[in-house]
């Protein structure tokens, strides 16, 4: 019993990640966090994205003005990455935090190791308002806390006042609390359950890369009810839908894929993010999700969509549980509390983590899907939000990623990809209009090409594409 | 309103068993032989390993059994058992070593109606000459067939079984209406019946299933030797049934939670310091006949199985959450593509040349020390349901019950067997063990979920 209660005030204590010493005010990274400055760089700059397209367009004043109200609020986002003599630390940002124009590439030109730069960034262009958050200071959660808590205020300025409270906006008025940026994989460290299995390589999209600083966004926007109707004509949740469609996609790029890649990646994966607060308790607005995958072995033969969403379900209802997943705080955390890697000099720790990630992390995994979910808004602001997107961070290793929301009556899925090919999201988006969902696409890249500049009017933005440009690939020199 | 457009499940089951006949498979699954030293049978696949894993406890016999509606007349029965062992001439064999392989040899003999024992599948030795590799048995009212499952499975058995008593009750006065099940007792029996259809089947290139962890393993003080334990509950079916579709599952998937729920109150209570010796697996081998994937007339073996399992060192799990997760496991793991993976390694081991000529002395210790690692070593128990079985119409009415009982397994110590008959379900605990705690465990949990179980045991009576 004693025993039990030292192990909760260690994790207490862990957890604990705001420090004010002689050397001023630092925070230490969460424990997810801790592998990824360095494994990011210019390219895989560990932003993603989310953004809300508005009924007007961008008054940068006020925009400029609720910014810093919220960054007021939200101190622990406001930080640069430091490197100490053991870890990476945050160090307050001093330089003033200003909203810069949008690009046609989003979530490029940052590389959170350089200095002189918070982690975060929030962007506009016409009609969207846009964060940009380093995975380093926080996930999907926190970075849609932020953006909502940002939205209500730029609408107060714009005299559009929130009615009723909302959990995920911040009062500016209060002071943050400790528990806001604690560690809440340290808070809920268990030492009683084991490692998680080995997982084996998984299957890669390969094809020639974008250029660099190039990062292509398909949106495409989908019926909400329509989607929820098939996913429960097939017993299944919309997550599981649409992992089932990735992992069909999937299959057909694999079977189309030459002989020597089949042989040496038979296995697809998908890796499905979890949010760990919805099995654990905690108000973090730092890193606190984890994942599962799932699996389709292609040396067992092609399968049927039918039989991909039926056995998609099963292994979300056996994997998607606390204490599976909760392995993986086991492992992540006793790792970081050994001695011997506490131990280690940061540039050695570096060395390893890079070593670790190139084995344990992105080849492990075919492609990535995260569903955030239905977003709120309070009443007020709500009516004036015509879209949220959510883009997830780009990676070379992946090639192409997804991210999905549902706003009102929209389900919005965004393919972020750093290949030419986008074969991927041509046969995702054909599956879902296959199964009677109406689907529209829409890429900024082929507006752009179409003759457009990169900041185009809300018209065309919401417009229809045509398909060929989707269905192909655009040559280098239409779109320069 | 499904509209995948894509073909069904069904058809893909089709089409990657088809990929698998290939002529060699074709060759290779025959298993009758005649050449000038007379007419011989290969061992299918899976029986190729159980003569050098089995042994005077380890009988590898299981039993199926009928109790009619009148005492057994025993001439009937007797000229029954001959005209039938005579259509199922491949299973009136004995089992004989060659330098490289056992084969199995027909027997000269008729087989004799035996006395039935208080404790079944018990006093055999499939290696002693002369002896063939299935009995009947009978006492009172209860016909029972015993086969050395190097013979058959469950399916192959009762078709034997199905023959017998239809042959039995036609003598007696009773003529059986059709069933799919009944043979032409007067024809020749076909090649296809004796074939080793893991061997036509099997899928080159093909993986090889996933590494599994060794298993938790029961521990109690065993029973003499010769005494086998059959507790057998009896439940209302159409309740059972009705209550795993209030739960959304089916019925194997009930038991098979109740069973791991069972196994995981005995880990409990095992202390700290034997735990981390026996293990923290628990699986349950459930058997799943391969007739549902792949057609084949096949008498003989043709079952393999998955094993749903349970961590216990993530914690212990309610029920509810037990049996979700067999459920869904068991979904995804009984899959054709995924099953044909252990027609894979294990076919493909009796093919390599390397393996085909070390001469049998050498063979059978590797098997054994194969065995050992692979085989009950890797479960904590076994829980095989042969469904609900069916009588043409005029016999059903003379047939009270139904009976299914494992081989017996000295590592395990208990296994479970399942059917049902008419409006009665019969769950079957055959165990070498003392304790009883596991049959206890198991047959709670079935009342607590409101089943009216009745039970007898064998050693009672």
């Amino acid at each position: 019993m004693g025993r039990g209660r030292s192990a909760e005030g260690r994790n207490v204590a862990q957890a604990k990640t705001g420090f004010n010493d002689e050397t001023g005010e630092w925070y230490s990274l969460d424990n997810a966090a801790t592998i990824m400055p360095a494994v990011s760089d210019a390219a895989n700059t560990s932003l993603f994205r989310m953004s809300a397209d508005i009924d007007e367009a961008v008054n940068l004043p006020a925009l400029q003005k609720a910014l810093e109200s919220c960054a007021r609020r939200f101190p622990y986002f406001c930080v640069e990455l430091r490197r100490g003599f053991f870890w990476y630390y945050f160090q307050p940002s001093d330089s003033p935090i200003r909203v810069e124009a949008d690009s046609l590439s989003p979530q490029q030109g940052f590389d959170p190791n350089r200095r002189g730069r918070p982690l975060f960034r929030v962007r506009a262009r016409t009609n969207r308002i846009a964060v940009e958050f380093s995975h380093i200071i926080a996930d999907g959660t926190g970075c849609m806390r932020f953006l909502k808590t940002l939205l209500v205020e730029y609408f107060r300025l714009r005299g559009t006042e929130a009615e009723g409270s909302d959990s995920e906006v911040y009062d500016l008025c209060t002071s943050p609390e400790a528990d806001e940026f604690e560690d809440a994989y340290h808070r809920h460290f268990s030492e009683n359950y084991p490692a998680p299995d080995p997982l084996p390589p998984a299957y890669h999209l390969r094809g020639r890369p974008l250029h660099k600083g190039e990062y292509r966004v398909i949106r495409g926007d989908l019926g909400l009810a329509e989607a929820l109707a098939v996913a429960k004509n097939y017993g299944v949740t919309l997550t599981e839908l649409v992992v089932a469609v990735y992992l069909d996609a999937l299959q057909n790029i694999w079977l189309a894929s030459d002989a020597k890649a089949r042989r040496r990646r038979p296995l697809l994966a998908i890796e499905v993010p979890v949010n760990m607060r919805k099995f654990y308790q905690t108000k973090s607005n730092r890193n606190f999700s984890l994942f599962f995958m799932v699996y389709q072995d292609m040396r067992l033969g092609r399968r049927d969509f039918k039989n991909i969403v039926e056995r998609t379900r099963y292994q979300f209802r056996l994997e998607n549980e606390a204490p599976t997943i909760a392995r993986q705080i086991s492992r992540n955390v006793g790792g970081s509390r050994h001695i011997l890697v506490r131990l280690v000099p940061l540039a050695i720790k570096d060395f390893f983590a890079r070593l670790l990630f190139a084995a344990l992390g992105e080849n492990l995994v075919s492609g990535f899907i995260s569903n955030l979910g239905a977003v709120g808004m309070p009443p007020g602001p709500a009516t004036r939000v015509k879209r949220f997107d959510f883009i997830p961070a780009p990676s070379s290793v992946l090639g192409t990623n997804a991210s999905m929301l549902s706003w009102r009556d929209r389900l919005y899925i965004d393919f972020g990809s750093r290949l030419e090919s986008r074969e991927l999201e041509r046969l995702f988006f054909a599956r879902l209009r296959g199964l009677g969902i109406p689907v529209r696409v829409e890429c900024a890249f082929d507006e752009a090409r179409l003759g457009h500049s990169g900041t185009v009017p809300r018209e065309s933005l919401t417009g229809t594409v045509p398909r060929e440009p989707l269905m192909g690939t655009v040559p280098r020199e239409a779109r320069r | 309103m499904i509209q995948a457009g894509d073909e069904d499940h069904a058809n893909q089951a089709r089409n990657w068993g088809r990929a698998g006949i290939a002529r060699r498979n074709q060759r290779l699954s025959m298993m009758g032989f005649r050449d000038e030293t007379g007419s011989w049978y290969g061992l299918d696949n899976a029986a190729v390993i159980m003569p050098a894993v089995t042994s005077a406890v380890s009988t590898y016999l299981f039993r199926l059994s009928a109790t009619i509606d009148e005492p057994i007349h025993l001439p009937s029965l007797q000229a029954a058992l001959e005209r039938v062992a005579r259509r199922f001439s491949y299973f009136s064999v004995e089992l004989r070593s060659g330098f490289f392989w056992h084969y199995l040899e027909p027997h000269e003999a008729m087989p004799r109606v035996e006395a039935d024992a208080r404790s079944p599948c018990q006093d055999f030795d499939m290696h002693k000459r002369g002896s063939l590799l299935f009995r009947v048995r009978a006492r009172e009212r209860t016909i029972a067939c015993e086969f050395a499952h190097i013979l058959t499975d469950g399916t192959g058995g009762l078709r034997f079984l199905k023959n017998l008593l239809a042959e039995y009750f036609r003598l007696r006065g009773t003529e059986a209406g059709p069933d799919p099940d009944l043979l032409d007792l007067d024809a020749e029996p076909a090649p296809e019946e004796y074939e080793d259809a893991y061997n036509r089947y099997f899928p080159e290139h093909y993986p090889h299933p996933d590494y599994e962890r060794p298993a938790y393993h029961i521990a109690s003080p065993s029973l003499p030797r010769g005494s086998y334990r059959v507790i057998t509950g009896e439940l209302p079916l159409a309740e059972a049934l009705a209550k795993a579709k209030e739960l959304g599952v089916t019925l194997t998937e009930l038991l098979t939670a109740a069973y791991i729920e069972a196994v995981q109150a005995i880990w409990l209570e095992e202390k700290t310091r034997e735990r981390a010796v026996r293990r923290h697996r628990i699986a349950i081998e459930v058997p799943v006949n391969m007739r549902k994937f792949l057609a084949t007339k096949s008498n003989k073996n043709f079952s393999l199985f998955v094993h749903p399992e349970q961590d216990m060192r993530l914690g212990p799990r309610e029920f509810s959450g037990i049996l979700s997760r067999v459920h869904h496991y068991l979904r995804y793991e009984i899959d054709g593509p995924s099953m044909a993976r252990h027609i894979s390694r294990n076919v493909s081991g009796g093919r390599m040349l390397a393996i085909r000529v070390i001469p049998l002395v050498l063979k059978s210790p590797l098997m054994r020390f194969l065995y050992a690692y692979y085989g009950d070593n890797k479960v904590s128990g076994v829980l095989s349901n042969l469904g609900s079985v069916s009588m043409p119409g005029p016999l059903a009415a003379r047939i009270e019950r139904f009976d299914f009982i494992h081989a017996p397994s000295p590592v395990l110590k208990v296994k479970v067997s399942v059917l049902s008959w008419r409006d009665s379900l019969y769950i079957s605990f055959g165990s070498l063990a003392t304790s009883r705690e596991l049959e206890r465990l198991f047959l709670t949990r079935l009342r607590r979920l409101g089943l009216p179980v009745k039970v007898e045991c064998n050693l009672e009576e």
